[in-house]
C-alpha cells in the first residue's frame, strides 16, 4: 500500500497539480478565445527556460526564478496575442489553431536557438527527502511544488471570484456576445486571461523542470493531458480543468503501477502514459463532450 | 425626474449582414418613460433593427441620436454607456455566474449607487434576491427572463432595448412580465420592445411601429394599431 | 562540372521530395481543403506508410520483424494498405467530433503513434530505425537513378492530381464541398455525410501514407523522426495555406515552393561557421513559422485560391 502512495498516487497528485496550472489557461483560453491553443505547453517551456538562465546566471534556486518567470511569461503571452492571434479575432477557430501551431513552433526553436538543445536540470544530485512516515518518503521539491501549485490556483480563484475583472472573464467564457452586449470591455478581459494563462503556464514548465528535467519538447509533450484535463473538466470552466488535471495526473501515474495485475508487471508500460490521457480524452470527447462539470461545446 | 425627456431617435436605417441588406429604410423613434412596440412578420428585420441601434451590426445609411448627440454605428460598450442597454431574445444570462453575479457584470461600466439599483430591482423582482447566489442557468426559464432583464437594467439606462421577453413563457409568465415592463416605465425609462405576441405589447405601448420586409409599413399609438385592419389582417389573425 | 553536378543532383532531390510533399499535401486538400476535416495528425499516417514499406522491402534482419524483401511495388501498395485500414478505424472513431476537437483528438493519435514507433523495438527497431530501404532503378548508378526515381514520384503525383480534379468536378466532389459549407443541409438532402467524411479521409490518409513510403526509400532509411510534426503535419500545413485551400494546383506549387525554401535555408548554413550551424536549422523552422503568419494575415486564400464553383 505505502508503495502505491509513495511511487504512484503521490507523484500522481504532483502531477496534476503541475498540469493544472497549465489546464486552466487552457480551459479559460478555449472559452474565450474559443480556440485550443496548441502553444500554451511551449508557453511552460519558455518559463521554464527563463527560469533556467536566472538559475544559472545568478546561482539562485529556481523558486527565486518564479518571479522573473512569470514576467517573462506575461509578456511572451501578450505579444505573441497580440502579433498572432489577434488579427484573427473574427476569423474562423481553425485559422486560430493553425495560427497557434505555429506559434508553438517558433517559441519552440527560439528556445532551441538561445538555450540549445541538450537536456537541462535546475540542480545536480539527489533530491533530498523527508520520511514522513516509515516506507514513505517525500521529496521536499514534491512539498514546494504541491504548496506553489495549491496557493497559485487559489490565489486564481480569488481573482476568479471576487474581482470585477474575474467575474467578467467567467462571464466571457460563458457568452462572449453577451459579454460585449453587457458592456465588458472584452479585449480587456482577453489580455488578462493572457496574463493569468501565461504566468499560471511559466511556473508549471518550472515546476515540471524541477519534477523532472529541462528540454525544448518538455511542454509540448505535456498538451495532450492538458488539453486531456480541460475536456474533462469542461472546457471554458477552470475549477473543472483542476479536477480534470488531477484525474489525469494520478491516472497516467497509476497506469504503470504494477499491483493490480498481482504478477508485478505494469499495467502499461510507463513510456505510454500520455497515452492514458489520451484515452481519456477520446472517451470524453464522444460520450459526453461537456465534460464533468457541463461546459461548452462548440 | 425634472430633468429634460431625452429622445433616441433612428433615421433612414440600411443595414444588414454582408451584402445584403435586411433594413431597407427604417425611421423609429422613442422618448423616455415611453413603452414603444415593433411588430412584424418574421423576417421583417425587427431583431435586426434593434442590434444596429445599438451598434452589434454596422449601419450602412441612416442617422441614430440620443438627444442632440449623434450616436450612429458607436460600439456596444460606447452604447452602455450613452445610456442604452440591450436584451437579446436567446442566450441572455451568464449560466454559470450567479444571479448577482450576473446583475454585477449588468452594471460592469458603473461606478456608484449599485446598491441602490440591486435593490430597486430585488423589488421588482423578489425571486431574484431568494436566488441571488444561485448559478443562473438553475433558474426556471421565466426567472431567467426577469434576470435578463434585470441584468440590462443594471446599467442605469435611459431606453431599454427587449427582444422577444416573452418568448416561450407561459400565458400566466407573459403576463407578470408585460407587468414588470410597465413598472420599469415608471422609472422613466424608455422600452422598445420586439414582440411576436403583437397584441398584448401593442395593449401597453404608447406607439407602435409595423415592419415589413425591412421598411416602416404602418405607424400609430398602440391602440389605433390594434384597432386597424391590416394589421388585424396581418399579424393579429386568429388572437 | 563538379559544381554543376551537385546542383544538378541537389535540384533532383529538391524535385523528389518536393514531389512526394505534394502527394501529402493533395491528400490534404482532399480532407480539409475540400470536405473541412481537420486533420493534424498527418505525421501519424506518414510515418505508417513510411514503417510498412521499409518492414516489407528492407533485407531480412534480426533487428525487428521483417525484412522481407519484397518488391517495391507491394511496399508501397502495403503502405497504402495500412495508412488506409489506420485511417478507417481512427476514422470510424474521430470523424464524429468537429472542428479543434477533430485536431487535437487526431494530433494525439499521431503523438501517441510517435511514442509506439519510438518504444516498439521488436516492430520497428526502435531510435535506431530502419536501414537499407531498396531505392528502385539503383542499378543504373548516379545521376539515371536518381532520375528514374524523381520520374516515379511525378508520375504518381500527376496520377493522384488528375484523378482528383475529376473527383472534385464530379457529383462527388459537389456533394463534399456542400459538406464542408453546411453539413447539416447536406444531410436533409440525404447524402450519407458520415460516409462520405470518411471516405475523404481514407483516401487523403492514403496519399499521406504513400507520401512516406516514397520518401522512406528516396532516404533508404526511415528513423522515429518519421513521426516528427515538424517536417510532415505542419510543413504539410503550411503547403496547403500557401498554395490555396481547396485547389490541388494550389496544393502542389505550394509544396514545392514550401519545400524549396526549407531546403534551401539549409543549404545556407554551409556558409555559417559551425557554431551557427546548429542555431541555423531551428532558424528555419522559425522562418517557415514566419511565413505562415505572414500568409495567414495578408493573402489567407494563398495564392491559387478555391475556385467558385456553381452549384447547381
Amino acid at each position: 500500500m505505502t508503495e502505491l502512495f509513495t511511487y504512484y498516487l503521490f507523484p500522481g497528485l504532483i502531477l496534476g497539480s503541475i498540469y493544472a496550472l497549465g489546464a486552466i489557461g487552457v480551459s479559460l483560453l478555449f472559452g474565450i478565445l474559443r480556440f485550443a491553443h496548441f502553444a500554451h505547453g511551449d508557453l511552460m517551456t519558455f518559463g521554464a527556460y527563463v527560469a533556467f538562465s536566472m538559475v544559472t546566471l545568478f546561482n539562485i534556486s529556481p523558486y527565486m526564478a518564479i518571479p522573473a518567470s512569470i514576467v517573462g511569461g506575461i509578456g511572451i503571452s501578450i505579444l505573441i496575442d497580440k502579433v498572432c492571434y489577434r488579427p484573427f479575432r473574427q476569423s474562423k477557430t481553425i485559422v486560430l489553431v493553425i495560427s497557434s501551431l505555429g506559434v508553438s513552433l517558433m517559441l519552440r526553436s527560439i528556445i532551441q536557438i538561445f538555450w540549445g538543445v541538450d537536456y537541462e536540470v535546475y540542480f545536480s544530485g539527489i533530491q533530498p527527502s523527508i520520511d514522513v512516515a516509515e516506507d514513505f518518503r517525500i521529496k521536499i521539491h514534491h512539498i514546494w511544488i504541491m504548496l506553489g501549485s495549491f496557493s497559485l490556483i487559489f490565489l486564481t480563484h480569488l481573482f476568479l471570484k471576487n474581482t470585477k475583472l474575474g467575474k467578467a472573464m467567467r462571464a466571457m467564457s460563458d457568452d462572449s456576445e453577451l459579454a460585449l452586449i453587457t458592456g465588458i470591455h472584452t479585449e480587456r478581459v482577453i489580455t488578462a486571461t493572457w496574463i493569468i494563462g501565461g504566468s499560471l503556464a511559466a511556473v508549471a514548465g518550472i515546476f515540471l523542470g524541477i519534477d523532472t528535467q529541462l528540454s525544448p519538447s518538455m511542454g509540448w509533450d505535456q498538451l495532450l493531458p492538458l488539453f486531456a484535463a480541460a475536456i474533462l473538466g469542461g472546457i471554458g470552466r477552470p475549477y473543472g480543468a483542476i479536477a480534470g488535471a488531477m484525474i489525469i495526473g494520478v491516472a497516467e501515474e497509476l497506469s504503470s503501477y504494477p499491483g493490480f495485475l498481482g504478477e508485478n508487471a505494469p499495467l502499461l508500460s510507463p513510456a505510454y502514459k500520455t497515452g492514458v490521457a489520451f484515452f481519456i480524452m477520446v472517451v470524453m470527447l464522444i460520450f459526453k463532450p461537456t465534460g464533468l462539470f457541463r461546459g461548452r461545446q462548440f | 425626474m425634472n430633468k429634460k425627456k431625452i429622445t433616441l431617435k433612428a433615421e433612414g436605417l440600411v443595414g444588414g449582414y454582408g451584402g445584403m441588406n435586411i433594413l431597407n429604410s427604417i425611421d423609429i423613434e422613442i422618448t423616455q418613460g415611453e413603452i414603444v412596440s415593433i411588430i412584424g412578420p418574421n423576417g421583417a428585420g425587427k431583431t435586426t433593427l434593434l442590434k444596429s441601434i445599438f451598434g452589434l451590426i454596422e449601419l450602412k445609411k441612416g442617422n441614430i441620436f440620443l438627444g442632440e448627440v449623434e450616436v450612429t454605428n458607436q460600439s456596444p460598450q460606447n452604447m452602455v454607456m450613452s445610456g442604452l442597454s440591450y436584451v437579446p431574445q436567446e442566450r441572455n444570462i451568464f449560466p454559470t455566474l450567479t444571479v448577482k453575479e450576473n446583475l454585477d457584470m449588468g452594471a460592469y461600466l458603473r461606478e456608484n449607487n449599485l446598491k441602490e439599483s440591486m435593490e430597486s430591482i430585488f423589488s421588482l423582482y423578489p425571486v431574484l434576491n431568494e436566488k441571488r447566489n444561485q448559478a443562473a442557468g438553475e433558474l426556471s426559464g421565466g426567472q431567467q427572463q426577469m434576470l435578463a432583464i434585470s441584468r440590462g437594467l443594471m446599467s442605469d439606462p435611459q431606453f431599454l432595448l427587449l427582444d422577444e421577453p416573452t418568448a416561450g413563457l407561459s400565458p400566466k409568465l407573459f403576463d407578470e412580465t408585460f407587468d414588470s415592463i410597465l413598472k420599469i416605465k415608471e422609472l422613466g425609462i424608455g422600452i422598445l420592445i420586439v414582440e411576436q405576441n403583437a397584441k398584448k405589447s401593442l395593449k401597453i405601448s404608447n406607439r407602435g411601429y409595423v415592419l415589413v420586409a425591412g421598411e416602416n409599413r404602418l405607424t400609430g399609438t398602440g391602440e389605433s394599431l390594434l384597432i386597424n385592419k391590416e394589421v388585424a389582417n396581418l399579424f393579429l389573425g386568429g388572437q | 562540372m563538379d559544381i554543376l553536378y551537385g546542383w544538378m543532383m541537389y535540384g533532383l532531390s529538391l524535385l523528389t521530395v518536393g514531389g512526394i510533399y505534394g502527394i501529402i499535401v493533395l491528400g490534404l486538400n482532399l480532407q480539409w481543403g475540400i470536405t473541412g476535416l481537420f486533420n493534424i495528425g498527418i505525421a501519424g499516417f506518414f510515418a505508417v506508410g513510411a514503417y510498412s514499406t521499409a518492414i516489407l522491402t528492407s533485407p531480412a534482419t534480426e533487428n525487428h520483424v521483417g525484412g522481407f524483401e519484397l518488391p517495391v511495388a507491394i511496399g508501397l501498395l502495403g503502405s497504402m494498405f495500412f495508412s488506409g485500414i489506420m485511417a478507417f478505424i481512427i476514422g470510424k472513431i474521430c470523424l464524429r467530433l468537429r472542428g479543434d476537437y477533430l485536431a487535437i483528438a487526431t494530433i494525439g493519435l499521431a503523438e501517441i503513434l510517435r511514442l509506439i514507433l519510438k518504444n516498439e523495438v521488436w516492430l520497428t527497431s526502435g531510435p535506431r530505425g530502419i536501414p537499407g530501404i531498396p531505392r528502385p532503378f539503383e542499378e543504373l548508378g548516379q545521376p539515371w537513378a536518381e532520375i528514374a526515381f524523381l520520374l516515379i514520384v511525378l508520375t504518381i503525383l500527376f496520377i493522384i492530381y488528375l484523378a482528383l480534379q475529376r473527383a472534385i468536378h464530379s457529383p462527388w466532389g459537389r456533394v463534399m464541398r456542400a459538406i464542408r459549407e453546411n453539413e447539416k443541409a447536406a444531410a436533409s438532402t440525404g447524402k450519407d455525410v458520415d460516409g462520405l467524411r470518411l471516405e475523404a479521409f481514407v483516401i487523403g490518409s492514403i496519399f499521406m501514407g504513400l507520401g512516406g513510403a516514397l520518401l522512406s526509400h528516396s532516404m533508404k532509411f526511415v528513423g522515429p523522426s518519421a513521426s516528427d510534426p515538424l517536417v510532415t503535419t505542419f510543413l504539410a500545413w503550411v503547403m496547403l495555406t500557401i498554395g490555396g485551400s481547396g485547389n490541388n494546383k494550389g496544393a502542389v506549387i505550394g509544396a514545392f515552393i514550401i519545400w524549396t525554401v526549407w531546403s534551401a535555408s539549409e543549404l545556407l548554413s554551409g556558409v555559417l561557421s559551425f557554431k551557427w550551424m546548429n542555431q541555423l536549422s531551428y532558424f528555419r523552422v522559425f522562418l517557415i513559422g514566419f511565413i505562415l503568419q505572414i500568409i495567414l494575415q495578408k493573402k489567407p486564400e494563398g495564392i491559387i485560391p478555391e475556385k467558385v464553383y456553381q452549384h447547381k
